[in-house]
């Protein structure tokens, strides 16, 4: 038996062993597609295919040539599942209680699933009255217990059960949760009726029907002879059991799990879950070197003591370190939130100056807003130093460039009725066309808007003054017409029968955008999310299709939503549901980022100083030499999302039913997640910390979180 | 031990004090607030907090709070600390604390938004709005039906106004008793199924409205000022573990100004401090004038004052005033206690234990010697504006290094002061004679105005102007520099700029202003420093409005206010963004505008008064009201009279309103949800009616005992003979307290028939 566990700190070198396993498979004659490896995202799936281009090249046999030409079998976790669901569907739906079990399933995205959620939610919003949420907010939380269910595998019936028996409250919480639940159960029903899939019914398919299922285990046992899974940590319970599956049925297994891990809650990772895998394995842990007695101070052995620090908060453990510098609290004290920005940007002015590359720095804060991006963005640049940033769990919406897309579909769509501004369209503007600043482009809208009239900018007009351009310059005209003439062809080709957006927008980026004289790809991040913007808008609109939406707008089920309260009804007069309009109406009112699709991971490796959210930074798969940890003051390092109506631990499978949730183990869960983080933060980096903060947050007021009280003593 | 320079009363307290429910009445000047601090700082000095537990200051103001540290830390490194080991925070703020640490045991989630009085005041109009247009025949049918065109306008827009305070009245009491609106609206079905003689349709109104009002806050996960305060209690209520567990976070709780807690805030601290019982409240319940605006009441301070567990112990030393000014709030009081008409009144208005004592020889802050009382009736309300006017100016001239104030018990008759003084400002224009505080404190103006124009700017970059307003909304709110002598240069300068090539120069463009125009180099600066901050904030423009504004607002400003401004004013236009989701920069600079224009009252809690100082040589024109906590040289109270400050419960009343028959909506719908909620069980709607304005009277007497407090050495009492088209009298009050003419002897105060001519010459 040759089945390993192997488990040690961040940047001990485990997932080198796990591709040097992969290696030394490929090596001694295994098929890589008999080789399975599941990674958290897919960005991990890299250096496994790297590993094997050396082996190819060297392949001089045309046996081995042909060998290892088959594609090594990598997947995320979730997208295995996923897969397989598909693969299979014609077999389980059947008996899945699909109505129309032989029609071809539709996955649905997330916006598509609030779109829908929020209509069945409707009828039941006074079942919710003892609590002050948006709609949306409370979508959310029915979504996340929809998916908890699913990936931890309980049925939703037990939902509004098991949150009641954790609540300790005295105020009577049953009819809220039993709401949740129902309106889940319809969400579900629904789906089932018109052969549709989210996320958490294809995961319950996979759980309920696929791994229980003795040709399902005859399958992965012939196809799958070799596992390879890196931070199974990450993975909720059901991957652990298909995990358990596969160590039943394959030759060999090798699982890692990274300690400190377990930070991809809301997909309902589970440490916990993961470790009941070890007693099917030789476990294997693997010690770190840079907490040897003989090794020189490092960020790794703060860590370790920080996170002991904030566990046994009560013991005085001495916290010091040379890898550590605090750029706060000195004689002049940080006082302003801006002055804290352009401390860190001074002091990686400094690095870099004496040689530090801008892509081995790190800036990590526990949230990261359009101000500190904009801020430090704007600071960095005195130095000559970019700046990539990555959030990918940020709303569509919240992207300029996103928003400017939409107006220009308004450009394209002028039945639609919704004219652009002029300072719409000049933001538009001003992010399409390279070089174009806001004044100039407001020059040009100000320019259609007069051209117009009293329409407003229903489409772009003709713009031929002369002084126009010379004030403009002349280089913007031919990127302006470029846009114009498509946006008009467009309309007189779509006059007769409306295209679908994600068509428009593929048309618009691949045919204008992608011209000279247009951005280019500068700003990776923002073209990652057009393309998420276009894929959200197809899937969006399958599902419609799927459903037929369109017409059942009229539907009993379904009643007047309170979008129209807020200005963003979706239906225009005639009754029927334009699927364009309202795919940019769910997209303006949702707040979740797709953050339950298993997506491709924005692998943006080009050069700059890295900004991120701490939670992206541990779940990517990023090192540093340099990590700046801003805000160290903010609460919100250590505060967890909180949500009544769904509970990350409670609806886990570790909890024991019917016990309470107390204060306590609120506060355990609270010193455990915030300690994860900073260990996992810090043996992510390899020379030094620097801790950032200011005595007033950018809301001007004084925050003193946990980690601030852990670190007082530095 | 006493490093502090404390008074005997306050070492007392300061270092006998080690635990436990402990009352402090302190009157006026006393210091208070100096006393908290030396307090907690003690406590601090002698090991009394562990190191992960904070002492716990709760203040009413935010300007309060800002100044209770400074003292802690002062206090602290008198005694040789680190300024560590305490927060302070207003209640609201602890509300806050307690709701954000723990959202989910208050029924809401994380992101839930707070409306500071501006937004949920706007969204309380907005649903009576809806209302008004809902049930447009029903709602009209109140006013009488032979009207002109012109006056049923006018007064469609004062019932308006009427209808707003009346839904105000019900919301916050029904927020105060804890009923969501369904309750609200299940008793009023209730009572008519029992028969009950009707429902005033005013609570009708109101209860409607609170319904729409509490589903709007409610879709947008808001919360204002009294949902905050209930949320903290539910989240408290429901799990006595978190409970627990904040109180040992916070071992002693320190209340400042306690008299205006309302009962849900004292709920709050009550059950912080239900383990530990070290919970200190100081007060002056002679100073309780929030009544009307909160749900307070000073019968709860004194109920906590006599509670057997409770310790009391007074601050009665005061420094502030002259003996004449002193004498005549204790004589205020005094009469008050012994002989007012009304009984209730003299039970509950003033409160003998606030008689104020002078500093003893050797005093630190001794009283000013010398005071004096004066007293003047005018013929008309022009009259007692413009001559008040004119005697604070004549007196900021001769005296510029005194502090002066005029307060107005209205908004209306400051207002009145205001044009007064404005004609006189226009005569002198080389120096600056007032400073207008009636609504808005001056900081929220300023903020404001300057993240309007900066909007603006983002907004319609192509106007020269707005770069133009822009400067100077920057150089009123001091923030960077403008000589005045090239103001108009560098306005014509930036006025005739390209701004395109101004704020982003293309390498091989045109220069940006106009051929042949050189440039001094300071000037040069200024234009080119503005124009890179404008460049700076059009790049930000893209970004969603709020966090636009959080990034003008860095650059800007750098007082802690200034930034806790316009943090708030950025979240109450993200609000307005996701209302109006088609809204523009420039609505969005509009909003601001409204601020920043006096339109909209700005009455926050977290802003009166925020940082506002008396400047020397500067008249203060501000309301009783706001005056509180601040003291001047000479103060002079204006409409110190029998509308005012009335006596009989059973006379005529301001809330009354004509149009309506003489009924006062919001009062009545009030009493009678308040009878309706079984909060005053056994009384009829006639005796709560009674009640209501008896609590009135007594308000405002302590207005009163505010306003002549305020004043260190002279103080100016006046009122008009006629107002309001009728015969008007000096308060009853201060008719009786003035009566024996002793103050008048010691003070040289004296009746004049003429106006005053005593301060020389015409101004």
């Amino acid at each position: 038996m040759s089945k390993h566990y192997l488990v040690g700190h961040p940047g001990v070198g485990k997932t080198a062993a796990l591709v040097a396993r992969f290696t030394e498979l490929i090596g001694s004659g295994v098929r890589p597609d008999r080789i399975l490896v599941l990674v958290p995202q897919e960005s991990h799936a890299q250096r496994f295919k790297s590993a094997l281009a050396p082996a190819r090249s060297a392949a001089s046999a045309p046996h081995e040539e042909r060998r290892l030409r088959r594609a090594p079998e990598i997947h995320t976790f979730f997208g295995l599942a996923q897969q397989h669901v598909s693969l299979f569907f014609p077999r389980i739906a059947p008996r899945a209680g699909f109505a129309n079990p032989y029609r071809e399933p539709v996955w649905m995205n997330v916006e598509a699933a609030q779109y829908l959620l929020e209509r069945l939610m409707s009828p039941r919003m006074a079942e919710f009255e003892d609590l002050r949420m948006s709609r949306t907010r409370l979508l959310i939380q029915i979504l996340d217990n929809l998916n908890r269910a699913a990936t931890t595998g309980f049925p939703l019936e037990d939902l509004a059960r098991r949150l009641a028996s954790a609540w300790h409250g005295s105020e009577p919480r049953e009819r809220a949760y039993r709401a949740a639940q129902d309106v889940a159960l319809d969400f579900r029903r629904f789906c089932l009726q018109h052969t549709l899939v989210d996320f958490s019914l294809g995961m319950e398919l996979f759980a309920t029907h696929l791994l229980a299922a003795d040709f399902y285990r005859e399958y992965v046992a012939a196809r799958y002879r070799h596992v390879l899974a890196d931070n199974i940590e990450e993975a909720a319970p059901i991957i652990h059991d298909l995990l358990r599956l596969l160590l039943e049925t394959s030759e060999s297994a090798m699982l890692v799990e990274d300690d400190p891990g377990g930070f991809r809650v809301s997909l309902g990772a589970s440490p916990q879950s993961a470790r009941s895998l070890r007693a099917m394995c030789q476990v294997m842990p693997v010690p770190d070197p840079r907490l040897q007695p003989d090794a020189p101070d490092s960020p790794a052995r703060f860590g370790q003591t920080l996170m002991r620090v904030i566990i046994e908060r009560e013991s005085r453990i001495p916290l010091r370190s040379t890898a550590v510098e605090k750029l706060y609290g000195g004689d002049v004290p940080t006082r302003y939130w801006a002055s804290m920005v352009q401390t860190v940007a001074d002091r990686i002015g400094t690095l870099v100056c004496s040689g530090a590359q801008a892509h081995e720095i790190a800036v990590v804060a526990p949230v990261v807003e359009d101000v500190l991006r904009f801020e430090l963005e704007e600071r960095l640049k005195r130095y000559g130093v970019g700046l990539r940033v990555v959030r990918p769990s940020r709303p569509l919406y919240d992207q300029p460039l996103v928003r400017a897309l939409v107006t220009l579909a308004r450009l394209g769509h002028p039945d639609w009725e919704q004219p652009a501004s002029p300072q719409e369209l000049a933001h538009a503007l001003a992010l399409v066309i390279a070089g174009l600043d806001v004044v100039r482009a407001q020059l040009i809208a100000d320019a259609a808007r007069r051209a117009c009239g009293a329409t407003g900018i229903l489409a772009l007009p003709v713009l031929d003054e002369a002084a126009l351009w010379d004030r403009v310059g002349a280089t913007f005209r031919g990127p302006y017409d470029a846009l114009r003439d498509w946006l008009t062809a467009w309309v007189v080709a779509h006059r007769a029968r409306a295209a679908p957006l994600d068509v428009f927008w593929r048309g618009l980026m691949a045919e204008v955008l992608s011209q000279p004289g247009f951005v280019q790809s500068e700003d990776a991040a923002a073209w990652l999310a057009c393309d998420k913007l276009i894929a959200s808008a197809r899937a969006f609109r399958e599902v419609f299709e799927q459903a037929d939406l369109a017409s059942s707008a009229g539907d009993e089920a379904f009643h007047e939503s309170e979008m129209s309260v807020l200005g963003l009804s979706a239906k225009p007069s005639d009754g029927k549901v334009d699927v364009g309009r309202a795919y940019i109406a769910a997209l303006a009112q949702s707040t979740l980022a797709a953050e339950y699709v298993p997506e491709r991971a924005p692998d943006v490796s080009g050069g700059g100083v890295l900004l991120t959210p701490a939670y992206t930074y541990l779940t990517g798969e990023y090192r540093s030499r340099y990590q700046f940890w801003l805000d160290v003051n903010a609460l919100s390092w250590h505060e967890r999302f909180y949500q009544p109506l769904t509970h990350p631990y409670v609806l886990s499978r570790d909890w024991a039913p019917g016990r309470r949730w107390t204060d306590e183990d609120e506060q355990r869960a609270s010193r455990d997640l915030l300690a994860r983080v900073m260990g996992g933060l810090a043996f992510r980096c390899r020379d030094k910390i620097y801790l950032a903060a200011s005595e007033l947050n950018v809301a001007g007021q004084e925050e003193r979180g946990m980690l601030a009280r852990a670190l007082r003593d530095l | 031990m006493n490093p502090l320079n404390l008074r005997p009363q306050q070492a007392h307290i300061v270092n006998t004090y080690a635990g436990g429910r402990l009352a402090v009445s302190a009157v006026p000047g006393s210091g208070k607030t100096q006393t908290l601090a030396a307090l907690a700082a003690h406590l601090l000095a002698r090991g009394m907090v562990g190191p992960d537990a904070e002492i716990l200051v709760v203040t009413f103001t935010n300007s309060a709070v800002e100044n209770i540290k400074a003292r802690i830390r002062l206090a602290l490194r008198d005694l040789g600390l680190g300024d560590d080991g305490f927060r302070v925070l207003t209640l609201h703020g602890l509300a806050n604390a307690v709701v954000r640490e723990r959202p989910d045991l208050a029924g809401v989630a994380s992101d839930y938004h707070i409306d500071d009085e501006l937004s949920s005041g706007r969204a309380l109009s907005d649903a009576a709005r809806w209302f008004t247009q809902q049930e447009r025949d029903y709602w009209l049918s109140f006013l009488p039906s032979d009207l002109t065109q012109q006056q049923r306008y006018q007064l469609e827009s004062e019932w308006f106004d009427e209808t707003v305070r009346v839904a105000a009245e019900v919301t916050k009491l029904a927020k105060h008793l804890r009923l969501r609106p369904a309750e609200v609206r299940a008793l009023i079905l209730g009572a008519g199924d029992a028969g009950r003689e009707g429902i005033s349709p005013f609570l009708r109104i109101g209860a409607v409205i609170y319904e729409r009002y509490d589903r709007v806050l409610r879709a947008g996960s808001r919360l204002d000022f009294d949902d905050l305060i209930w949320a903290a209690i539910r989240a408290l209520n429901n799990d006595d573990d978190f409970c627990r567990r904040l109180g040992r976070r916070w071992p002693f709780i320190l209340e400042d100004e306690a008299q205006d807690s309302t009962p849900l805030q004292e709920e709050i601290l009550a059950l912080l401090s239900r383990e530990h019982g070290n919970w200190v409240r100081v007060g002056d319940p002679n100073q309780a004038i929030m009544t009307t605006f909160t749900a307070s009441d000073v019968r709860f301070f004194r109920a906590f004052k006599q509670r057997s567990d409770v310790r009391a112990m007074p601050l009665t030393v005061s420094g502030r005033s002259a003996p004449e000014i002193i004498a005549l709030a204790n004589r205020l009081v005094d009469w008050t206690t012994r002989a007012h008409p009304e009984p209730d009144v003299w039970r509950q208005a003033l409160s003998a234990d606030g008689i104020i004592q002078p500093t003893p020889p050797g005093d630190p802050q001794p009283n000013p010697v010398a005071g004096r009382i004066r007293l003047q009736a005018f013929d008309s309300e022009d009259a007692e504006a413009q001559k008040v006017a004119q005697s604070a100016v004549r007196f900021v001239l001769s005296a510029p290094d005194k502090t002066c104030a005029i307060l107005s018990p209205t908004h209306a008759f400051g207002h009145r002061i205001l044009r007064a003084l404005a004609e006189i400002q226009a005569r002198h224009p080389q120096r600056a004679l007032y400073q207008d505080q009636l609504r808005n404190a001056q900081p929220v103006r300023n903020v404001a105005r300057v993240l309007a124009q900066a909007v603006r700017l983002c907004g319609q970059p192509t106007n020269t102007n707005a770069l133009v307003e822009l400067r100077s909304a920057m150089a009123e709110a001091g923030i960077g520099s403008s000589g005045d002598a090239r103001d108009n240069r560098v306005k014509a300068l930036l006025r005739s700029a390209r701004p395109e090539r101004l704020l982003f120069p293309l390498p091989d463009a045109a220069p940006p202003l106009p051929a042949g125009l050189t440039l001094r180099e300071d000037e040069a600066r200024e234009v080119y420093a503005l124009a890179a901050l404008a460049a700076h904030w059009l790049r930000a423009s893209v970004l969603p409005v709020d966090q636009l504004i959080l990034a003008i607002a860095q650059q800007l400003f750098t007082q802690e206010n200034d930034l806790a401004i316009a943090h708030s004013l950025a979240a109450s236009l993200r609000r307005y963004m996701m209302l109006h989701p088609d809204a523009l920069l420039a609505d969005a600079a509009r909003e601001l505008d409204a601020i920043a224009a006096n339109r909209q009252r700005y009455l926050s809690s977290s802003l009166i008064e925020a940082g506002f100082r008396p400047a020397a040589g500067q008249i203060t024109l501000t309301t009783m009201h706001k005056a509180k906590g601040l003291e001047w040289d000479r103060v002079y109270l204006t409409c110190v009279d029998e509308v005012e400050f009335p006596h009989d419960a059973s006379g005529e009343f301001r809330g009354q309103v004509w149009y309506l028959a003489g009924h006062d909506p919001a009062l009545e719908a009030r009493v009678q949800l308040e009878a309706l909620a079984g909060g005053a069980s056994g009384w009829t709607e006639a005796d709560l009616l009674r009640r209501a304005r008896l609590e009135y009277i007594a308000e405002r007497l302590r207005l009163l005992y505010v306003g002549i407090t305020r004043a260190r050495s002279d103080l100016f009492i006046s009122y008009s003979r006629r107002r309001m088209e009728r015969d008007n009298r000096l308060a009853l009050a201060m008719r009786e307290v003035l009566r024996d003419g002793s103050l008048a002897r010691s003070a040289g105060w004296l009746e004049q028939t003429k106006p005053d001519t005593t301060n020389g010459a015409d101004v």
